[in-house]
């Protein structure tokens, strides 16, 4: 058995190494950066409490898991049970330099429901694999294929929303 | 991937996202969080982990707790071999009048008492237990 300051120096490693990526899939799903901060947060706490059971497995897989069921309590906490596109949330407003392709993108996938976006997110966004995008929602392959091509169109017949290029 | 996927996922990687974490505080939410499932899975009377790095949790009975089940009333200590802790127990001179077994629960269980005769549950978690989905 690992003391715990191991288990700690294991959880602080782990979270230096996955927070870039779980920072991104927070950020898209939410779009928003203080909204994003609590919600990686509170899925970084979720999986510490948990540690002892997660070691050997996907840590990454594990946390991001937790983080999207959590995104989706907040979103049930705020909206009732009814998935509604979230059109009118907030945009993050941090004047870095890519601000507007940042806010450009939140503004689109808030016109996704909830479950589109989480597939689209994770599937563009983090480059997951269609199978790891079933097992991090906990749905099957065929709906992660289909949610992800209905989120696509809708992406794709929005005004403001082109891809670069004119391949469409 | 379509045309348009690969340039979604193209498009998603020319933005950048910078989502800070304090893991100090992580923990610590972490820390209250296991402690609190715990207690709910022991409907808040006593609850431990123990040996070796040991850490003994005490709660006191909510108020009005009355337990439907007994059984609940009583020590536990956690420890990760059960048969090696009876055994060094029982070198050491204690009574251990319920020898190691594995309970419906599916952890493996003994029972010693302390001076005054109360019972004190020594107890290795199985990872199919109730329990240790409740961590």
């Amino acid at each position: 058995m690992p003391t715990r300051d191991e288990r700690d120096e294991a959880f602080r490693a782990f979270v230096r190494t996955s927070s870039a990526s779980l920072g991104r899939t927070a950020w898209f799903l939410t779009g928003d950066a203080g909204i994003a901060q609590d919600l990686v947060q509170e899925a970084y706490a979720k999986t510490y409490a948990s540690w002892s059971r997660v070691r050997g497995e996907d840590a990454v897989a594990y946390a991001r898991r937790i983080l999207v069921n959590t995104n989706i309590d907040r979103w049930r906490r705020r909206h009732g049970e009814v998935p509604l596109a979230d059109v009118d949330a907030p945009v993050d407003a941090d004047p870095e330099s890519d601000v507007d392709e940042r806010d450009r993108m939140a503004r689109a996938l808030n016109h996704l429901p909830r479950q589109q976006r989480a597939v689209v997110v994770l599937r563009y966004a983090d480059d997951l694999s269609e199978q790891q995008v079933a097992a991090a929602l906990g749905i099957s392959v065929g709906t992660v294929k289909s949610a992800a091509s209905r989120g696509l169109a809708v992406l794709r017949a929005l005004p403001d929303w082109e891809l670069e290029g004119e391949l469409r | 991937m379509s045309i348009d996927e690969a340039r979604l996922a193209e498009e998603f990687q020319t933005i950048t996202v910078d989502v800070p974490v304090d893991v100090e505080a992580v923990m610590t939410r972490g820390r209250r969080l296991r402690r609190r499932r715990w207690l709910d899975a022991a409907g808040a009377v006593a609850v431990v982990v123990a040996v070796g790095a040991a850490v003994v949790a005490l709660a006191v009975t909510a108020p009005g707790f009355a337990p439907g089940n007994k059984s609940y009333m009583h020590l536990c200590l956690e420890v990760d071999d059960c048969f090696a802790a009876a055994k060094e127990l029982e070198a050491r001179g204690l009574d251990i009048w319920a020898k190691p077994k594995v309970g419906t629960d599916h952890n493996v269980q003994c029972w010693t008492r302390d001076p005054d005769g109360n019972l004190i549950e020594i107890m290795q978690i199985s990872p199919e237990s109730p329990q240790a989905k409740c961590r």
